[in-house]
């Protein structure tokens, strides 16, 4: 694997920052990324997805693109001659009625038009399935349940009995690039949420001054600031060339932790130096709180992903195993 | 950067040196583990003053390199107090801004681990608002006179050596007129006054100068410029592991406990300190390398600082809980009392919480 040079990755970052700014989304915006020639800067360097979904959760775009990273890592194991798939984000499983019968419950981040196949992604133990199944074994479908109102998000019940259970390296691996993909979403939109959050502090005047010139406010700002700058490094470190797949899935676990966490800390107080309007449908800041929460629930909650990193250096591993210098 | 099998055989061969060299773990090491048997121990292996150039008598390696060496003696709890501050900073600003003299004279003595030194900045009167400090430096025949008094100087009643910030004009403006100096300890008209902290032990002490004379060639880099050159320090002296690392090990200890009384509330609290570890240690390697790049980050360092501190004080917090599902001994008790003494130092020590978020903000506000 290659990784492309800093000069190379900003004029990347800049395309996806034209192509976010058109306000496309869904399907339209999928076609858009894949015209700028998506798919040759991944072959060049598959980090840049972190660009990818850090530019789509700074625009709050909604889409299925964190499919194709899934699909794509698994592209190996899946069976030849289906033309479209769609992921289902397994959140817990549910009772069947009949006794042997597993479902599972989950997210789709976008409709089932036109969609062959299902895989349902398990990844709420520690060594994930992806359980194949036909467009028809969807149940139960609840479009916008999420919590996200801007999102085309539905939450799903599969009845998974008698699909094709992939499990071992290849599923780990993809759990942990969607991992990472979500991350970097969550990060874009934690640094969106305080470039508007620093905009409207340094815009707005009380008692003849800027919100920001108080140092109240900078200081929930410098908190919010240093707990992204965190989350972005763990999530780099997740990401270096080369890496075995069990040490990255561990990374890309600790990264997701982090951003998770983060955009619990960043936006309470981004919200909170709005004022009322951080609480109103009129202002975007809402969209961040809600699509932050969301995205923290696909493929592990950051409580849940925590406990199962604790579970493996409980078990007898150290806690810097997680990040080696 | 260093290749990455070196870094593990650097870090294997720190842990094999820890394994043979006897020492008292405790939380803190850095501040509260003076042991001046075990420093020259680590002087001998070549680990003190390691990053500094060859040019300069040091080891030549990069801070990468350090970090890896700090990192392993901290988590171990080892005394390093007697070395800390030398190694860090005060060797550091000596290569930096020091004469050819005080070069010669001060490098190797901290390299062999037997300079020990405190920092005198804080003052009863001038804390966060350092540059208001008030202790003067007369100009007196062959060099200077000081007279005033320093506050919260860790190591003074063990230190041989003190670097001093002190008034040597009035300027323009407050940051402008004050001076750098090196001054002995053993001199007569030091008076050192013990403050014990909560813990009931004493590191830090309140100093009094009373016209101490200063040969003129121990005035650091240049008369007037010392706050600036003092501002350079700062990424030595917050980015470190001794900001996130001071309460490992008890950390390591809540681990054991928790894998004899598995407890899934416990799992989860200890995970997620796991985690924001990992950012931390990704906050100081990015530190470390910027060193390496001849910059001095001062933003990201007071970034480690506010992270790592908050992260240490919430391992002490998440420990009561741990100590209270999963039980507790003697020393584990012990341990725990010890390490509470070390968030409230933590916030403080090296520039308090809000003077970090005040400089991360100045960054981040155009306001």
């Amino acid at each position: 694997m290659t990784s492309l040079d800093a000069e190379t990755l900003a004029a990347v970052e800049q395309s996806l920052e034209d192509v976010f700014a058109q306000g496309l989304h869904g399907a339209l915006l999928r076609e858009s990324v894949h015209a700028m020639g998506w798919q040759e800067i991944l072959d060049a360097d598959p980090s840049a997805n972190r660009l990818l979904f850090q530019a789509q959760g700074a625009a709050l775009a909604c889409s299925a693109l964190l499919d194709d990273v899934v699909l794509a890592s698994l592209a190996g194991e899946l069976a030849e001659g289906c033309s479209s798939r769609r992921v289902m984000y397994v959140l817990d499983s549910v009772p069947s009625g009949s006794p042997g019968r597993s479902r599972l419950r989950g997210v789709l981040l976008a409709d089932l038009d036109d969609v062959m196949e299902v895989v349902a992604l398990d990844a709420t133990r520690p060594d994930p399935v992806a359980w194949s199944v036909p467009a028809r074994s969807i149940v139960d479908l609840v479009p916008g349940a999420a919590l996200d109102r801007g999102s085309e998000w539905a939450v799903a019940v599969a009845d998974v009995a008698g699909g094709r259970a992939l499990t071992g390296d290849v599923v780990t691996a993809a759990v942990a690039a969607g991992r990472r993909a979500v991350a970097a979403e969550i990060i874009g939109i934690c640094q969106s949420a305080l470039d508007m959050a620093i905009a409207h502090t340094s815009a707005r005047q009380q008692y003849g001054r800027p919100l920001a010139s108080f140092q109240s406010v900078r200081h929930l700002l410098a908190e919010a600031h240093t707990a992204i700058e965190a989350a972005r490094v763990t999530l780099l470190a997740a990401e270096g060339p080369d890496m075995p797949v069990l040490p990255q899935a561990e990374a890309s676990r600790v990264a997701k932790v982090r951003a998770g966490d983060t955009q619990a800390i960043v936006l309470r107080r981004t919200v909170q130096v709005l004022g009322a309007m951080g609480m109103t449908l009129e202002s975007d800041m809402h969209r961040f709180v809600t699509r932050g929460a969301a995205l923290d629930t696909l493929l592990g909650s950051h409580g849940e992903l925590a406990e199962q990193i604790a579970n493996e250096f409980i078990a007898g591993r150290e806690i810097t195993r997680l990040m080696k210098l | 950067m260093p290749e990455r099998t070196s870094l593990n055989d650097l870090r294997r061969e720190v842990r094999r040196f820890l394994e043979t060299t006897p020492f008292v773990p405790v939380c803190d090491s850095w501040m509260r583990g003076f042991d001046p048997a075990f420093t020259k121990a680590v002087a001998a292996r070549g680990w003190i003053g390691m990053a500094w150039p060859e040019s300069h008598g040091g080891g030549g390696r990069s801070y990468v390199e350090r970090l890896v060496v700090t990192e392993e003696l901290l988590r171990a709890g080892a005394p390093v107090t007697a070395h800390w501050t030398a190694d860090r900073q005060i060797g550091p600003s000596i290569i930096r801004l020091g004469n050819t003299k005080l070069q010669e004279e001060f490098l190797p003595l901290i390299r062999r681990g037997e300079a020990v030194f405190s920092v005198g900045l804080s003052e009863p009167d001038a804390g966060s608002d350092l540059a208001s400090l008030r202790t003067r430096a007369e100009p007196v025949p062959g060099g200077w006179a000081i007279s005033g008094s320093k506050i919260w100087t860790t190591s003074a009643h063990v230190a041989t050596h003190a670097y001093v910030l002190a008034r040597t004009s009035k300027g323009a403006s407050k940051h402008e007129g004050l001076s750098e100096f090196i001054v002995d300890m053993d001199n007569p008209g030091i008076t050192v006054r013990p403050i014990k902290d909560l813990s009931g032990e004493r590191h830090f002490n309140e100093v009094f100068f009373d016209s101490v004379p200063v040969p003129g060639d121990r005035l650091l880099g240049i008369e007037g410029q010392g706050w600036r050159q003092a501002m350079e320090h700062l990424a030595f002296e917050r980015g470190g592991s001794e900001r996130y690392l001071s309460t490992y090990p008890l950390l390591a200890r809540l681990v054991k406990l928790a894998h004899e009384v598995p407890d899934r509330a416990v799992h989860e609290r200890l995970g997620r300190l796991a985690a924001r570890l990992t950012g931390l240690r990704g906050l100081s390697l990015d530190l470390a390398q910027a060193l390496d790049a001849g910059q001095a980050p001062v933003r990201l360092a007071a970034t480690l600082k506010l992270l790592g501190t908050e992260f240490e004080a919430d391992v002490v917090e998440e420990a009561l809980y741990v100590y209270d599902v999963c039980g507790a001994t003697r020393p584990d008790r012990r341990l725990l009392r010890r390490a509470m003494a070390v968030p409230p130092a933590g916030r403080i020590r090296g520039g308090a919480s809000e003077i970090m978020r005040s400089v991360i903000a100045r960054a981040e506000c155009a306001t």
